[in-house]
């Protein structure tokens, strides 16, 4: 039974540690511009703001310039956070659920659409942008740098965490240990 | 009485028997006493450290909604280890096999009782659950996502280990099987985001019963998606727990008084 426990607290101690772990760790991405290339996209270059927590929206146009279709092309949004000392790209996994926008064909000189809901989770100063680019090709297509502020938001002790976190321990133990040795005392006695 | 009727009502006998026996013992209830310790600890570190409360409330949430399913599943495989073997190991099992109940009900009464223990933990989960989720409006589907996903992923991994525990001969064997079974389940949450997007992070996930936990509340809470998004993972899960059930039927008609090494 002691072993139990001991394996038990070992275990839950790493389960809590790898919960405590921050969803937005950032990685490097790097992205290769080419001025040959048929695609041009396009995003509004008003800077973007807003609370974290609440949703951006980032809407972008695709167009195939050349004279012949462009064929499986991705577009893409990426964030780089540029807040000093914290320069850094960031994973967009927590920030948008669905990050690549595809199109089977774009015929010559069309414009496709398309948008990005942002959801903010960190405050901080950002450089957000959209890229495309075709699945056979090399050489992607940046859109302008867009500034997005997002302002911090301290969840500090809302609904008031205190009583809950010292309450409920207290009432289950409680709840199910009294019964317990109430029992014990009454049948030995 | 016809065999569905009685079927039903020797399961519930003895789950019934099986809850009681073990909320009325120290060594059932403690794990509800454990499992409400960490859950505190874990909502006031995010509510009051100052770092983790810059992230999203609902970020927390999603922390708060995984962590109780994994401690339902911690408690679920310690208790499930112990469901046949322990009954072995303590003389008990052949009291139990001459009971006028069959292996069939016997099995999900087991079953069904430990699957009740994670209802306790879920239970005990409400208060945090709505503490950390206070203001978005995320706390009811939290809850709801919680217990769905969580009791079918609980009461898969509970058959997987009541029939591993038909099966072996030492309870402290099943324990240690079932929370090496955990582990696994539990390991692509430890894997990078890079790893995670990766092929190999992929087939992880797909067959991680708990990956499609966390992947299906994050979607719910943090993503705000709804129950169409869902259905694979909801899919998945419900696989899991036909394959363990069906798993813990066949081990259930091999057991024995020795148990196999």
């Amino acid at each position: 039974m002691k072993r139990r426990i001991v394996i038990l607290v070992t275990l839950l101690a790493i389960m809590v540690a790898s919960f405590s772990v921050p969803a937005f760790a950032s990685q490097a991405s790097a992205t290769q511009m080419g001025s040959s290339t048929p695609l041009k996209i396009e995003t509004p270059t008003q800077p973007l703001s807003g609370t974290a927590g609440q949703y951006v929206n980032l809407p972008a146009t695709i167009t195939n310039t050349s004279d012949n279709p462009i064929k499986d092309v991705v577009a893409y949004v990426t964030l780089v956070e540029t807040t000093s000392g914290q320069q850094a790209p960031v994973d967009l996994e927590d920030w948008s659920a669905h990050r690549a926008v595809t199109f089977d064909s774009l015929a010559p000189g069309t414009t496709e659409n398309a948008s990005w809901d942002l959801r903010l989770i960190k405050g901080g100063e950002y450089v957000v942008y959209a890229a495309a680019i075709e699945k056979s090709s090399s050489q992607p297509s940046a859109g302008p740098e867009v500034t997005l502020s997002v302002t911090a938001q301290k969840n500090l002790n809302p609904g008031g965490v205190l009583p809950v976190a010292l309450g409920v321990p207290i009432l289950v133990g409680l709840a199910l240990f009294l019964p317990v040795f109430w029992r014990r005392r009454h049948f030995a006695a | 009485m016809n065999a569905p009727t009685a079927f039903v009502e020797n399961a519930l006998r003895v789950g019934l028997k099986e809850s009681k026996e073990s909320l009325y013992a120290v060594r059932g209830s403690m794990w509800a006493v454990i499992s409400a310790i960490v859950l505190s600890l874990m909502s006031y570190l995010l509510l009051t450290d100052a770092e983790l409360s810059l992230l999203d409330q609902s970020e927390m949430l999603y922390i708060i909604a995984s962590l109780a399913v994994g401690l339902g599943l911690l408690v679920g495989g310690i208790l499930a280890g112990d469901s046949i073997a322990g009954e072995r190991e303590r003389g008990t099992l052949e009291g139990l096999l001459l009971a006028p109940v069959g292996r069939g009900p016997l099995m999900l009464g087991k079953i069904g009782a430990i699957v009740a223990a994670w209802l306790l933990v879920f239970a005990i989960s409400v208060p945090y659950v709505l503490v950390v989720g206070s203001g978005t409006g995320l706390s009811g589907p939290a809850l709801l996502y919680t217990f769905l996903l969580g009791t079918l992923c609980v009461a898969g991994f509970t058959s997987l280990t009541v029939g591993i525990s038909c099966l072996a001969s030492s309870g402290r064997n099943v324990t240690l099987a079932a929370l090496a079974i955990f582990i696994g389940m539990a390991a692509p949450t430890l894997l990078g985001t890079v790893l995670q997007n990766s092929w190999f992070g992929t087939i992880y996930n797909a067959s991680s019963p708990f990956a499609q936990v966390r992947l299906s509340l994050d979607s719910v809470i943090v993503d705000r998606e709804g129950l169409a998004v869902q259905l694979p993972h909801l899919g998945a899960l419900v696989a899991f727990v036909v394959l363990a059930g069906a798993f813990a039927a066949i081990a259930a008609r091999r057991i024995s008084l020795e148990g196999s090494q």
